[in-house]
């Protein structure tokens, strides 16, 4: 499981919020659904190279809140961007979701994206001219996970899970960072992906709306989902199962 | 594509609807040039040759002496003539009455007004055909007499007679001749009794035939005419020249087709502008989507479906800028067909183009756009999401000259990273620069090209034969004779007499052969190969360089027989020259007349007169050579062949001033997008500024320099790049469709200039706009936007 610290929360207590959301099976035959072995990320330009990240090893299991934290430059957001494979390692090997990345084209990464890894940005990344609940069905169009006549009521159903229901035909512009962030939260959850990336989720926020985003991704752990995220939060060992600090692309502990 | 996307594209396409509505400008654009071109080429084209044909024009025309009826009759018998006419031509001229300028006047006598077989008038107005005693006018000539309507008199000067006044009985088209504003030279049609009444003879000059059978096939023509001209001459008469036109093609085909030719290569130059433009402002338009993509693929889309709902976007604007571009695109084509119509002289009966046109001008319409987009959308598509993600619109610089430039100065620092902004993105600058620099190029290129088309076309022809004033007599007199008048007339500085003769080529064409002094200082066209005559030297001939171009196993070295009368000489070709409108070739004087029976002759003096002005010289040469008994056919000044010159070139200055257009319209809207672009990407960057204490004045210094960079990048390349080789491409094409020969290159510098300047103000414009929205921005709105 890598060098990280145990905070001893107890793994998979499904929270009320978000009773009746289901994990897709892994197929891996265990609880290990995100295993990153010996990844190297190499940036290369004309004069120089820089190696994000040297040989990472990490497993994060089913219903297991990881936080990622570290200096500026140590190489989570890389991390992050490589296992919810949006980015390619140089070397090493990804396990995530119960499909290893390595093989798959951009394609075959996009359609594995949209149902196992839900994805959730520091900037919020809502496109600005879909309302909150189009934001919502986009991935199930894209992913073609549910029925065409259900999705909007999905959307809904989830929308008011994150307490956002009121704000469903709104703009993302009329809405508050951390309301835009339960609403990108409720976008990267509608397909169940059994893996949640969460890149800096509360670094647009104040404390007040922060703490509500991570109860919110600390509800979605205990619902089943594994949940990584990278923060530069410091108190947040009352809602993460473990840290895992980086230094220099390496795991410090 | 379904919903969601669907209502993205569209609210996306909305959100931006400036830049929306310069991408549906950009493709219909390329819609209404393609549009443009292939319907008034194929118009153009299909209306010139059917109202031509169904004229039933000559199949050939026998030129003659001593015609008289029964042999006409006996042509008629010839098998394989259908119909067959006689008519005489003469050189007039032709004034409203108290207009003190005379206009030249080709007078047709016609003994068939009534049947109308041959090459058939189109009557227009007033009565057909025309009696005795009245003018029906070629309506194309109107214009030169101040647009006299049926009814109306005009004085008419035959050669040697007292001038008379005749009605007008009204107006015809004749499609087979070019329009008169062109030749500068009215067409009128009389009947013999009408001539004979002017007191001059009516004796037909010409006999026109009219095969049976196809009336493409030339052999068979040639045949016909060949037999018909034999009978002539069993009866008696003389045949000059037999003349067999290219069968089942205008006349002036060729210039039709050369026109064409000039107008597909304005559509090639629009279309590749047009694109240039689609390429910058998708481009644009794909800018700001880059990390809505990125997002997407993060959340589960493939590329295909991304570019899917831009497609299906593209696709809409496509089917907007076709329902924008078509109709507008078919009336300007139709616009073109009517003016090349008024310089052809024809008539435009139908309009309809086939379906299959209509339907190809509507695919291309979408598929030019569809897939110039298609390429930017699917590259856009395939960048990987988090190279989409981090795309913030700037790029860090590469090392390079701007950079040096900034670090090395002690210019103020602003308007230095103005430069620098400009160039760190090179790939949006060369799309910037490329539909600017084009633009560029091909503004200077008209303007280069319209001054060498009037150095070349209009003062290098009048250099080469610089005479004030040519008159020409009605038939040859001795040359002794001319020049003892001439010698007697005050203020002519140098006279030249001159013959010219229609003269029988091989091949069965009739062409002009001019008899000129051999040893003339003035005369000095321009030679493409060989030499000119040298003084006295029989039988050499110079070549036009159109009967050249049209006799490709003709050149110098080579012999040319010719028919004159009874009589075939046969010439040693030593050099081609270029002439506008000139004749096939040029012999000594004298050994023209030699040949031709009429040594010591000449028909024609051309003088350049002291003054420079022609025009008391010309009283008085008219008044010497009437009072010795000679008598003038036609009077030309310098400033009449200027006149001709400048009309034959107008439809090339149109067209180059259509490329001028163009050229600002796409240059520019090309322009303000990209500047627009880069400028409201970079509000986060002004909110930065900003923040650090820039005034609104620097900020405007910013991206004032910015946009001068681009501009002044564009102009560079488009002047000392790529305007040189557009001149001598354009000035190629030109030259050779007009004079057989490039046209002079030449270099506006008002327009080199004058393009610097629209460009800063495009630039001035095209960026201070969003800069001003950027500056009216809080700190905090500008550094959060996205």
């Amino acid at each position: 499981m890598g060098n990280s610290e145990e905070t001893g929360k107890p793994l998979g207590g499904r929270a009320d919020v978000l009773s009746g959301m289901t994990t897709q099976s892994t197929g891996s035959g265990t609880d290990v659904v995100v295993d990153v072995e010996k990844v190297v990320k190499t940036y290369r330009s004309a004069s120089t190279e820089f190696r994000a990240l040297d040989g990472i090893d990490l497993q994060a299991r089913r219903g297991e809140f990881v936080a990622v934290v570290g200096r500026s430059g140590s190489g989570k957001s890389t991390l992050m961007n490589l296992i919810a494979g949006l980015d390619r390692p140089s070397s090493g090997n990804l396990r995530v979701a119960g499909t290893e990345l390595d093989g798959l084209t951009e394609n075959q990464l996009a359609a594995w994206r949209g149902r196992a890894v839900g994805v959730v940005f520091q900037f919020f990344q809502l496109l600005p001219t879909l309302t909150v609940a189009e934001n919502v069905v986009l991935p199930m169009e894209l992913s073609r996970t549910v029925a065409v006549r259900q999705r909007r009521d999905r959307a809904l159903d989830m929308l008011d899970r994150v307490g956002l229901r009121a704000h469903a035909d709104k703009l993302p512009a009329t809405l508050s960072g951390g309301e835009q962030q339960r609403a990108a939260i409720a976008r990267a959850l509608v397909n169940e992906p059994p893996v949640l990336v969460a890149d800096e989720p509360t670094g647009n926020l104040d404390t007040h709306t922060g703490d509500a985003v991570l109860d919110l991704l600390g509800e979605v752990a205990a619902a089943g989902t594994c949940v990584l995220m990278v923060t530069h939060e410091r108190d947040i060992t009352s809602w993460v199962h473990r840290t895992v600090t980086l230094a220099d692309g390496r795991v410090a502990a | 594509m379904t919903g969601v996307r669907s209502r993205k594209v569209a609210r996306d396409l909305r959100r931006k609807w400036g830049r929306t509505i310069v991408v549906v400008l950009a493709m219909a654009l390329a819609v209404l040039a393609v549009t443009a071109v292939s319907t008034s080429y194929f118009v153009a084209r299909s209306q010139q040759l059917s109202g031509y044909l169904a004229t039933d024009p000559p199949s050939a025309t026998i030129s003659v002496r001593g015609l008289t009826p029964a042999a006409a009759d006996q042509v008629r018998t010839v098998p394989g003539v259908a119909a067959a006419d006689t008519s005489r031509t003469l050189t007039a001229r032709i004034r409203r009455p108290g207009d003190p300028e005379w206009q030249q006047l080709r007078l047709t006598v016609r003994d068939s007004f009534a049947a109308n077989r041959i090459a058939r008038l189109t009557p227009r107005d007033g009565v057909w055909p025309p009696p005795d005693g009245q003018i029906v006018l070629e309506q194309s000539g109107l214009r030169l007499l101040d647009d006299i309507t049926a009814g109306g008199q005009v004085e008419v000067e035959l050669p040697g007679l007292p001038v008379r006044t005749v009605r007008t009985a009204g107006t015809a088209s004749d499609p087979g001749l070019p329009p008169s504003w062109v030749e500068g030279m009215v067409y009128g049609y009389v009947t013999p009794r009408t001539v004979t009444d002017l007191g001059f003879t009516a004796d037909p000059g010409e006999v026109r035939i009219l095969v049976d059978g196809d009336r493409t096939d030339a052999a068979h023509i040639r045949s016909v005419a060949g037999a018909a001209a034999q009978r002539l001459t069993a009866a008696g008469v003389s045949v000059t020249t037999v003349d067999v036109p290219e069968a089942g093609a205008h006349p002036h085909q060729e210039i039709m087709n050369g026109m064409l030719r000039l107008e597909l290569l304005f559509g090639a130059l629009a279309l590749l502008l047009s694109v240039l433009l689609i390429v910058t402002v998708v481009s644009g338009l794909l800018a700001g989507q880059v990390r809505q993509i990125g997002t997407m693929k993060a959340v589960g889309a493939t590329w295909q479906q991304i570019a899917g709902g831009y497609l299906a976007g593209t696709a809409l604007l496509a089917l907007a800028a076709c329902l924008i571009g078509w109709p507008l695109g078919r009336l300007a084509g139709l616009g073109f067909v009517g003016f090349i119509a008024e310089f052809m002289n024809f008539e435009v009966t139908g309009e309809s183009a086939p379906w299959w046109l209509t339907a190809a001008q509507l695919i291309a319409g979408m598929a030019v756009p569809l897939l110039v987009a298609g390429v930017l959308v699917v590259r856009a598509c395939r960048v990987s999401p988090v190279t989409a993600m981090r795309d913030h619109g700037v790029a860090a610089p590469r090392a390079g000259g701007a950079g040096r430039l900034a670090r090395g100065t002690r210019l103020p620092r602003l308007p230095l990273l103005g430069v620098r902004n400009a160039v760190r993105r090179r790939g949006r600058l060369v799309l910037a620069t490329a539909a600017l620099s084009v633009g560029g190029a091909m503004f200077m290129a008209a303007f280069n090209v319209s001054d060498g088309l009037a150095d070349t076309f209009v003062e290098q022809t009048i250099a080469a034969e610089p005479y004030d004033l040519t008159v020409t007599l009605d038939r040859p007199y001795p040359v002794g004779e001319l020049e003892r008048v001439v010698s007697a007339v005050p203020g002519v500085a140098r006279a030249e007499t001159w013959t010219s003769m229609p003269a029988a080529f091989p091949g069965g064409r009739t062409g002009q052969l001019s008899g000129v002094p051999s040893a003339s200082p003035d005369l000095r066209l321009k030679l493409t190969a060989g030499r000119w005559l040298r003084p006295g030297e029989q039988r050499a001939m110079v070549l036009s360089a159109d009967y050249a171009e049209e006799n490709p196993g003709v050149t110098v070295g080579s012999t040319v027989t010719t028919r004159t009368g009874d009589r075939e000489t046969g010439w040693t070709v030593v050099g081609v020259a270029v002439q506008v409108g000139s004749p096939s070739a040029w012999v000594d004087r004298e050994a023209l007349a030699a040949a031709s029976g009429t040594a010591g002759t000449a028909d024609t003096i051309r003088l350049i007169s002291e003054s420079g002005d022609p025009a008391p010289v010309r009283q008085d040469l008219e008044k010497a050579l009437t009072g010795g008994g000679m008598v003038v056919a036609a009077v030309r000044t310098q400033d009449d062949i200027r006149k001709i010159l400048v009309a034959h070139q107008i439809i090339f200055v149109v067209f180059l001033n259509l490329i001028t257009l163009i050229s600002v319209v796409v240059g520019g809207l090309g322009l303000a997008t990209i500047l627009t672009v880069a400028i409201t990407e970079r509000t986060r960057e002004i909110g930065v500024l900003r923040s650090l204490g820039a005034t609104d004045r620097a900020l405007r210094g910013l991206i004032l320099a910015e946009a001068v960079t681009i501009g002044v990048v564009s102009w560079l390349v488009a002047a000392v790049v790529l305007a040189v080789p557009a001149t001598l491409a354009f000035g190629a094409i030109f030259g050779n469709l007009l004079l057989n020969t490039p046209l002079a290159v030449t270099v506006n510098g008002a327009a080199v200039a004058g393009w610097l300047l629209l460009v800063c103000g495009i630039c001035a414009v095209a960026a201070l706009l969003p800069a001003r929205r950027a500056a009216r921005m809080t700190v905090r709105q500008a550094l959060a936007y996205e």
